[in-house]
């Protein structure tokens, strides 16, 4: 049940990010509407600005811990209330001798699936992080908001031992979804409108701010009209999509099944080189839903935000930016299933070739505090895949000629020891290459070559090496905005 | 001789518990030492009494599943520890902070053994003594601001497992002493919550044959500014580590999903 919501609410957000952004992403905010409303009289102007500038405020001039707690303990309360009296889940039946036994005995590793630990946990976590988000506090005040979120339900809502995996992503994924969906409603919601637009704005933010939603109603803000907030679009919003089939091939490109269909849809907030001065002013989102043949709906969500950035060397050739990002990563299809969070301290570039040609680059190592990997010989409950920790890298760059980027070549490569499932280490590698001709307006094509590697080494079974390779092709469509 | 019971004895002390505390709250206003971003010199010491729990399948003289006699596997679970303690100490300047933690955790507590021979399962008792050291040099990256914080940090973990197996017919089935170093690479985040309240959690890596086979640790802090140099502690810590020493036989010693984690309630004074 809880999967088929989860579900529902992300094809339901994508609906809203592939249709409402290009209405929202027009330069729509409330000083534009002021200037070019030419129907409007100059009195009727005037009383709507009076309105606005002085009469109405928005969330939040300060801090509302009470209302941010509340929320922490309402969105225990709701799951619990749903799996103890609609699901008759057993593991709901609580008492304070459950809570003592969990405060005592402590956490485990937990046997449930890849996505519901991996997809699942981290959208409940950014619920968490936005109870505290959409109450006034920061990034860096809401992550606390994330983890205590995360423990309490760990420790008290369930009867089972918490899980310390089900912690780290729910903490540290949540924090990343959430902070990312909390931009990307501030961009849907419009202070300044009236009417059904401003309602189809509202419940389209809801989807990827609930708790937010919830606050804008409790404040009266889902109607009142004023003004936006200053920092409500950032300087720039790309975003690329291709619907289209893709293969994928065991060993070889050659030994490929049949294509089935896909659409994958990438968003990038603010410019990564120039947008670096809070916790995600710029950030990428990167979505594939799949054909109904494919093992699952949603093949790949990351989410990977810029936490730091400062400027290592400018001239008229190149900038370079040493920054550090927070990456949130979830793959699921028929041939993987690698998930985690992680950290990447690294340089991203950005090399001037000639008056209209460009090369934007990047070089990350990362730290992986949690990784979830597919493994042949582990099963428990419903796990087939093991936890574990380790280091990463990711490389690539991308081709730009008159603003639109022809190539891209990435490299991601993630070493993993198993924490918990079958002992020893993995190595997985993915090249990521994709070729974009425009054809029409924002419409193109596109043709997309990927390959993953997955090297298993353990301890107790004999070593694994898979490579599969696999091609997509595709109509591309792109829509970008610049403020 | 009466048993420490920890809970009675919070109890029998409540009212000057209470009274010790609402002088440390009324004494002055809160200071932001503990945030990031101080050109001075800081120090804080903290010392924590630990509700801690070890876990994990321990395996001494043999290989797991090793088909023979003498060979002793322990599957340590939901094993509640006493007289725990630990403490830890930080001084920093601008970017920089060293940190040291040392705890100690000794089980006493009877557990079931499995003799790997024949799988028999009998009553025995395990005493095993958790000794960890660790001494971390941590930088700020990122914003350098009072109120939060994103470190990395590194350094040296040190630990010792003093472990005895006993049965009431063999008093000393094996006595085993055994000690590593290894690197540790990890990240801090702190935030200040307005003025009383702050957080911080953090995560780190180490091992990697040298030492440890691997270690891994992710734990959260939740404090509150009693007043100008005290602060209340909550501490969640779960640490996971996999050793396998290079002996053989008697001394065989393997600690596989070794697990030690627990709540971790502190004092913490800063200058």
């Amino acid at each position: 049940m809880l999967k088929n919501f989860t579900l529902l609410f992300v094809t339901a957000a994508l609906f809203f990010a592939g249709s409402g952004y290009s209405q929202v992403f027009q330069p729509q905010d409330y000083a534009a509407a002021r200037f070019t409303a030419s129907t409007t009289t100059l009195m009727e102007e005037i009383a709507i600005q009076q309105e606005i500038n002085e009469n109405e405020t928005f969330c939040c001039d300060k801090k509302y811990f009470l209302a941010g707690f509340s929320e922490l303990i309402a969105l225990q309360v709701i799951p619990w209330f749903f799996n103890r009296h609609v699901a008759d889940d057993s593991t709901a039946d609580l008492s304070f001798k459950s809570w003592g036994h969990n405060l005592r005995a402590g956490m485990e590793w937990d046997p449930n699936a890849f996505s519901g630990n991996m997809f699942q946990h981290p959208f409940h976590g950014s619920l968490f992080y936005n109870a505290g988000r959409s109450n006034g506090y920061t990034y860096w005040e809401s992550v606390p908001f994330a983890f205590a979120g995360s423990m309490m339900w760990e420790m008290f809502g369930e009867n089972n031992l918490g899980a310390i995996n089900d912690w780290a992503m729910t903490s540290l994924g949540g924090i990343t979804i959430g902070e990312a969906f909390h931009r990307a409603a501030t961009m849907l919601r419009d202070n300044t409108k009236r009417g059904a637009g401003r309602t189809f704005r509202e419940l389209g933010s809801f989807l990827f701010d609930p708790v937010g939603g919830f606050n804008r109603v409790v404040r009266g803000e889902w109607s009142k009209v004023g003004p936006n907030p200053e920092n409500r679009f950032p300087s720039e919003v790309r975003t690329y999509s291709i619907l289209g089939w893709r293969t994928v091939g065991e060993g070889r490109l050659r030994n490929a099944g049949d294509a089935l269909g896909f659409w994958y849809m990438n968003m990038n907030y603010g410019n990564p080189m120039e947008e670096y001065a809070k916790p995600f002013d710029s950030f990428a989102i990167n979505l594939q839903l799949n054909s109904r043949k494919e093992k699952t709906g949603i093949g790949q969500l990351s989410v990977y935000g810029s936490l730091y950035g400062s400027e290592l060397k400018k001239t008229e050739k190149v900038k370079h930016l040493f920054t550090i990002e927070q990456l949130y990563d979830y793959l699921n299809n028929q041939t993987y299933e690698v998930g985690g969070v992680s950290f990447g301290l690294g340089v991203r570039s950005d090399w001037r070739l000639s008056q209209k040609t460009r090369l934007q680059t990047i070089v990350q190592p990362s730290l992986w505090p949690m990784t979830g990997i597919v493994s042949e010989f582990t099963e428990v409950g419903d796990r087939d895949y093991d936890f574990g920790s380790g280091f990463g890298m990711r490389l690539g760059g991308t081709y730009v000629r008159n603003g639109f980027p022809y190539f891209s070549l990435f490299y991601r490569g993630v070493f993993s020891h198993t924490l918990n499932g079958s002992k020893g280490n993995q190595i997985v590698q993915f090249i990521y290459s994709r070729l974009r001709f425009p054809l029409w307006r924002s419409v193109g094509v596109g043709l997309e070559y990927l390959l993953y590697t997955r090297d298993t080494f353990l301890r107790d079974f004999e070593d694994i090496h898979r490579t599969n390779p696999e091609l997509r092709i595709g109509v591309t469509f792109s829509w970008d905005t610049l403020n | 001789m009466r048993k420490f019971n920890l809970a009675h004895e919070i109890r029998s002390r409540l009212h000057w518990t209470g009274l010790l505390l609402a002088i440390l709250f009324f004494q002055g206003t809160p200071l932001q030492s503990q945030a990031r971003g101080n050109a001075d010199w800081h120090f804080s010491l903290t010392p924590y009494l630990w509700l801690s729990n070890i876990g994990g399948a321990k395996t001494l003289d043999q290989e797991p599943g090793a088909n023979i006699m003498n060979g002793f596997q322990t599957h340590i679970e939901d094993t509640m520890l006493a007289t725990n303690w630990a403490a830890r100490f930080e001084a920093g300047k601008g970017r920089w902070r060293a940190l040291i933690n040392f705890s100690r955790a000794s089980d006493g507590n009877p557990t079931e053994i499995t003799n790997l021979g024949d799988g028999m399962h009998f009553d025995g008792r395990y005493d095993l003594t958790w000794t960890t050291g660790e001494f971390f040099a941590a930088v700020q990256v990122g914003p350098f601001e009072e109120d939060h914080a994103f470190e990395l940090y590194g350094g040296i973990r040190y630990i010792k497992h003093e472990q005895k197996l006993s049965t009431d017919q063999n008093s000393s089935l094996t006595d085993i002493t055994e000690s590593w170093a290894e690197g540790a690479l990890g990240f801090r985040y702190f935030t200040s919550l307005g003025r009383r309240f702050w957080a911080q959690f953090h995560s780190d890596i180490g091992g990697f044959g040298a030492g440890s086979n691997f270690s891994w640790t992710l734990g959260g802090e939740l404090g509150f500014r009693l007043a100008k140099m005290v602060n209340l502690n909550l501490r969640y810590d779960y640490h996971e580590v996999e050793f396998v020493n290079d002996k053989d036989g008697a001394e065989r010693y393997i600690w596989d999903n070794g697990v030690q984690q627990g709540w971790f309630f502190g004092l913490m004074f800063q200058l």
